[in-house]
């Protein structure tokens, strides 16, 4: 076996195996009926209302997917979201603004909008120019869409995804036009400046669980159920490693330093 | 009879200014301080030092990787950066090899070759004492491809000059070949990916440079996976300082020590709308019960 | 098919991209079993395809920009007139950047030259736009940071008392405040305390952001590999 195997991962293999087997155990219980309760997540529950109040004031509903492509877990993760956002649009019958950066994306938008309109019976309502194209460059995307805001006064802003230094020219630029902003991004070092910003924010894990509480789907409701089984299982071995180490150093027992010895061989990378 | 109108007093109206007098003050005060901007002394701190005890620790005629990940738009806080560690790595005769996962890096390549080798280091030789390698797309999977095999995305240098034939390279053929790593990081890819992708798979020591508010992020990744981290423009002034306490007969230029002064006006700038807005925010607090009104400075 | 296809190809390559790293390594010979060749081949391999339709990506994007905008020209749909500068820029660059105008000669030839046109557009005009757009950072951060930092509760009072700390603690400014305190007394030191928040209470904070960001990613990313994610259009 060690043939195959490469000899300094197979470690990390148990570890990934033991995550996959939590999360599929999470899919097939909520599958089989015991769906789990997930706590409320106020950006989350913000963007309907903030739907429904740019529905009753006439103005437009802006979406942004990030600025990365597609290839970015997080663009992913948003674009899950903006299905969720356009059944909310094609509902409410308000106007959907979506410019992206990327041309991969843009095809990828534009189907999961079609498929959301289409899903609660407005396929008249949907329109291909509804998401847009504007420009690979990080500020001049940024430039554009702050144009978009200033022009058009979008009542609600969602800027959900990949974000870097833009991502304040447009928080700003959406506070400053009165918009109600729900952001999302597991991007660490932009969130204090969504946070500055926008009204609500989901941070970082809470973002890619949005898409489940907005679905409702057993299957990504189930996912969350064995992500918070795999982050358990870190806490518990992030502690009990310190203890044990902690512990060996300070007892110095034979026993006990080769038995952390091996527990940290397993862990290391 | 007309009820007098009650201003509200000038702590509470403080809360509603303007944003465009805070942009003013700013606007002003960069400015004058830009061009009247004093050198600071600094020194060193715990995330710079281990970056230069490295490089001076490494022999001359070695080779490492130096990655230029930024564009114009970061360039005013990492630019000083990448020019003081340039400096450092060819003033101890050690060669760097040039990569970029930007394509803007290839121009921010050419400002370090015309701003700091052909004026600190006239007599360098292209493709002997350093390479330029340049951009190539791909970003986490253009390091994955260098970390089995330099040539698997290269050919040559930017003049197609070809692999073999660069003495800078030092004989590496893979990302592990190099004794150290450095990225100079504006965004994503970057760093996190040199680290994540090329340092942490090979064990080659990634040492790196980002802006301000990447620093947070990073120091995450210290001092294990990333050996050291020079933050923002305070990180590359402590570099800059460094350099000048080592090598103060070579009196290169200090960037990033003459732009301390203005980012100290900014942040004493901030911290005072900080401080005047809470001001008026508790004062308005004791004098209403209801929430405080948005208005364009005021609270949310 | 339309669906079915893409999903198989993203399962395949993905489920086969991340066997690569528990596969063995050839020898230094290059020898092995078949198979252990065979991923080790993919693995090496598989960023240059992927460069390669990134050069694709590259022309879809170009195309994309050439179409929405000669639309908006030919329509006169609003704000047409900026339509038409965006594309003569674009053509324009395109143009001097391809054939290497001004620059050394022939295919080979440097673009990055600081006699080529392209790098005098990159510094007239690319980088003092980039630049100033950037800049526009520094105002926007102070005027959201004036509209939102309130002691509104203890944890906002914390919030605001440690971006006192550490703002100062990155100027010489915070040094030079806290010079007078003696030795006995450096952990008040501005400096001392900005490096204390940056590398206790902040990467503590962070690390955990990125393990709970890592299980996020870990899920979708099956999710994704098993065609359950509702970015492939698939309302599950």
């Amino acid at each position: 076996m060690s043939l195959w195997l490469n000899a300094e991962s197979w470690n990390l293999l148990i570890v990934i195996l033991a995550m996959m087997a939590a999360l599929i155990w999470g899919v097939r219980r909520a599958m089989a009926g015991h769906r789990p309760r997930v706590r409320r997540i106020a950006g989350v529950e913000a963007m309907e209302e903030a739907v429904g109040r740019a529905t009753e004031l006439g103005r437009p509903v802006l979406y942004v997917a990030g600025t990365q492509d597609l290839d970015n877990i997080q663009t992913v993760a948003s674009l899950g979201i903006l299905g969720s956002v356009g059944t909310m649009t094609a509902r409410h019958g308000c106007e959907l603004i979506m410019p992206t950066d990327r041309s991969l994306v843009l095809s990828a938008a534009r189907e999961v909008l079609r498929e959301s309109y289409t899903a609660v019976g407005r396929p008249d309502a949907y329109s291909p120019d509804i998401a847009t194209y504007i420009s690979d460059d990080q500020f001049g995307f940024a430039a554009r869409v702050d144009g978009i805001i200033s022009r058009k006064k979008p009542a609600a802003c969602f800027l959900q995804g990949a974000f870097y230094a833009e991502s304040l020219l447009l928080a700003e630029a959406g506070a400053q036009a009165g918009a109600v902003q729900v952001a999302g991004s597991a991007t660490s070092h932009q969130l204090p400046f969504l946070i500055a910003a926008c009204d609500h924010v989901l941070i970082g894990e809470e973002f890619f669980a949005a898409e489940a509480y907005l679905s409702e789907d057993p299957v990504k409701l189930g996912s969350l159920q064995g992500q918070d089984l795999i982050k358990n299982a870190v806490v518990v071995t992030l502690i009990g490693t310190a203890m044990l180490v902690s512990l060996a150093g300070a007892l110095d027992w034979p026993w006990l330093t080769s038995f952390k010895d091996g527990v940290l061989r397993l862990l290391r990378p | 009879m007309t009820t007098p109108k009650i201003q509200p007093d000038f702590l509470i109206r403080l809360g509603n200014l303007d944003r465009r007098w805070l942009y003013l003050l700013l606007l002003v005060s960069l400015s004058l301080t830009l061009l009247y901007s004093p050198l600071f002394p600094d020194t060193p701190s715990a995330f710079t030092r281990p970056i230069f005890q490295r490089i001076e620790e490494l022999s001359p005629g070695q080779s490492i990787l130096v990655s230029l990940d930024y564009s114009p738009a970061s360039a005013p806080e990492i630019e000083p950066m990448a020019f003081a560690v340039t400096r450092h790595l060819l003033v101890r005769g050690i060669r760097p090899v040039y990569v970029t996962l930007w394509p803007e890096g290839n121009n921010m390549l050419q400002e370090i070759r015309s701003q700091v080798i052909e004026v600190d280091f006239p007599a360098l030789e292209e493709g002997r004492d350093w390479a330029a390698l340049g951009f190539k797309s791909g970003g986490p999977l253009l390091i994955n491809a260098l970390r089995q095999d330099l040539s698997a995305m290269y050919t040559g240098d930017l003049r197609g000059v070809p692999l073999d034939s660069l003495t800078a390279l030092g004989g590496a053929k893979k990302l592990a070949d190099f004794p150290l790593i450095i990225a100079f990081s504006g965004g994503t890819p970057g760093l996190k990916e040199w680290i994540l992708y090329g340092g942490d798979p090979t064990g080659t020591p990634v040492a790196g440079g980002c802006t301000g508010i990447g620093t947070p992020e990073f120091l995450a990744y210290f001092p294990v996976q990333l050996m050291g981290l020079l933050g923002g423009l305070k990180g590359a002034s402590e570099y800059e300082s460094a350099l000048a306490a080592r090598y103060p007969q070579r009196d290169f230029p200090r960037r990033a020590g003459r732009r301390m002064g203005p980012q100290t006006v900014a942040h004493v700038i901030v911290l005072l709308f900080l401080v005047l807005g809470n001001l008026s925010y508790l004062r308005r607090r004791s004098t209403t019960s209801g929430p405080s009104t948005p208005a364009s400075g005021g609270t949310r | 098919m339309k669906r079915l296809v893409p999903r198989v190809i993203t399962s395949a390559v993905g489920i086969l991209l991340i066997l690569t790293a528990f596969i063995a390594r050839p020898d230094e010979a290059g020898e092995g079993p078949w198979l252990v060749r065979a991923f080790a081949y993919i693995d090496r391999n598989f960023s240059v395809w992927f460069s390669i339709l990134a050069v694709f990506a590259f022309i879809l994007g170009g195309a994309s920009l050439l179409k929405s905008h000669l639309s908006k020209i030919m329509q006169r749909r609003p704000d047409w007139p900026y339509s038409v500068v965006t594309l003569v820029s674009f053509l324009a660059v395109l143009v001097i950047g391809l054939f290497k105008l001004g620059g050394p000669p022939g295919l080979q030839g440097e673009v990055t030259d600081a006699s080529a046109w392209f790098m005098v557009v990159f510094e007239a005009l690319y980088e003092p736009l980039m630049s100033t757009l950037y800049a526009m950072l520094a105002f926007f951060v102070a005027s959201a940071a004036y509209r939102a930092f309130r002691l509104r509760s203890l944890e906002a009072t914390v919030l605001l008392f440690a971006a006192f700390v550490v703002m100062l603690g990155r100027t010489p400014l915070g040094t030079w405040l806290s010079d007078f305190l003696p030795k006995s007394l450096n952990f008040l030191r501005i400096d001392t305390m900005s490096m204390w928040i940056m590398r206790v209470p902040n990467v503590a904070g962070h690390r955990a952001v990125f393990i709970g960001i890592a299980v996020g990613v870990a899920a979708l990313t099956l999710r994704v590999l098993l065609g359950r994610s509702s970015a492939e259009g698939d309302q599950a």
